[in-house]
């Protein structure tokens, strides 16, 4: 018994020590093993609603861009508009029978924001409440963005694409081939198309786009732009390297994205996966 | 004296813990993060007892994790510091050992000791962040990179802050 009040006295410190590293330690290998963050992160309330707080001040600095970029968005949808055929009573298109009525946009505001991480996360002021659920796919104006893997009443975090455990099934929009894009964990403005093959005319600048094949994004979504673009020595696929077309740093609103049909999917993809 | 202490170390947690979430954890920059928070943990007094910088540092972590998404990484990080602490000082004491209100600041320590003092500090806190963020040897350079450009851009906002709230010391 002696022994043992000797060493706790001498040794209380290490002890303490150990204690809080293992859970420290613990806590990092769940955020590396899992799509989430478990157990402190930013969609609780008090830090949710702080940093909402200063980041009006950030959406501040940003507002002449993000203004430019809605500006952008309006005309693009104002032209798609003038095409809709029936336009302005839209009584001709069935509910259900056009492809753009299984999406609905939630609009949100980014809380927090980060690029400097292996995985980013960001923080929506959007959550159970509002009808979030997780794996939702998240878009701005003019680019994806992430998907959403924590969901509080109030807030959401989503994982952006900047992270290295991320992946969007893309599409090369001149030659539809279909890719994954990915990110290396290097620089956060430079992301990574994968799965490309190399008999296929793919040059600078080129545009990619989502493919649409997941439930989470609708397709044809612009997401990037080629900037280089070399073979592969020991595959038959491309190496590419795109830069995305909106800016993540800077973005302070954004659309999660609704799929009503997201459920019968991905049933029968699991069904699918089962076999 | 003691109280002083007290209300001048919890307002510097305070202010640097603010300074880390609201300010540099927004930063764009992409390459380099920017972390000062370790500061308020090395300029705690000598003689504060080891437990308690030890959990201070661990609920510090806690707190950046939380306010950045961290998934413990900051706390793991900063509770070694914390721990390490102790033993850093004892390498750096004066030659006649360290004076009860020895404090290891900029003010009463001086440039050259400060420098080294931050450095060492500092590298612990950043390398064991970054391996503990990739996890595994894929990128290594990379991660090399990220660290040492981190490390310089924290260790100047250090410097800079520490030069700033310089004290003139009578004795």
């Amino acid at each position: 018994m002696r022994g043992i009040y000797y060493l706790l006295s001498r040794y209380y410190v290490l002890i303490i020590f150990v204690l809080l590293e293992a859970f420290a330690l613990q806590l990092v290998y769940q955020s590396h093993k899992y799509q989430e963050v478990k157990f402190v992160n930013t969609s609780n309330a008090i830090s949710g609603r702080l940093l909402g707080y200063v980041n009006s001040f950030y959406t501040f600095i940003n507002l002449g861009k993000n203004n430019q970029a809605l500006v952008e968005e309006n005309a693009r949808l104002r032209q798609q508009l003038a095409y809709q055929p029936g336009y302005p009573g839209m009584d001709s298109l069935l509910p259900g029978q056009s492809e753009t009525y299984r999406y609905t946009y939630i609009p949100a505001r980014i809380v927090n924001n980060s690029i400097n991480k292996n995985v980013n996360y960001i923080t929506l002021d959007k959550g159970a409440k509002d009808g979030i659920v997780k794996g939702l796919g998240v878009i701005s104006s003019n680019g994806v963005v992430g998907v959403i893997t924590n969901v509080s009443d109030d807030f959401s975090l989503l994982m952006s694409v900047i992270s290295i455990k991320s992946l969007v099934g893309v599409r090369h929009k001149n030659t539809n081939a279909l890719g994954n894009l990915k990110w290396d964990g290097r620089n956060p403005f430079v992301l990574q198309v994968e799965n490309m093959s190399k008999t296929l005319p793919i040059k600078k600048n080129d545009t990619i786009v989502t493919a649409g094949f997941s439930s989470i994004f609708p397709p044809d979504i612009v997401v990037a732009k080629v900037l280089t673009v070399k073979p592969e020595e020991s595959t038959s696929f491309y190496e590419m390297d795109v830069m995305l077309t909106n800016n993540i740093a800077t973005l302070s609103h954004v659309y999660i994205v609704k799929n009503k049909k997201k459920n019968q999917v991905d049933s029968l993809q699991m069904l699918m996966s089962n076999e | 004296m003691n109280n002083k202490f007290i209300f001048i170390n919890a307002v510097r947690f305070v202010l640097l813990i603010a300074l880390q979430v609201l300010l540099l954890n927004e930063l764009p920059l992409g390459r380099a993060y920017i972390m000062v928070y370790p500061l308020a943990i090395l300029l705690l007094p000598v003689v504060t007892p080891r437990w308690i910088v030890l959990l201070l540092a661990f609920f510090t972590g806690l707190l950046v994790d939380g306010f950045s998404n961290g998934g413990g990484l900051h706390t793991a990080s900063i509770t070694a510091l914390g721990y390490t602490r102790s033993y850093i000082l004892d390498t750096f004491q004066p030659r006649s050992g360290w004076d009860k209100m020895a404090v290891p600041n900029l003010s009463h320590q001086g440039y050259t000791w400060f420098f080294y003092y931050t450095l060492i500090g500092f590298s612990l806190h950043h390398i064991l962040y970054f391996v503990l963020e990739v996890f595994s040897f894929a990128n290594f350079f990379s991660t090399i990179m990220k660290t040492t450009l981190s490390l310089f851009s924290s260790l100047l906002v250090v410097w800079m802050l520490s030069a700033f709230f310089k004290r003139k010391i009578r004795d």
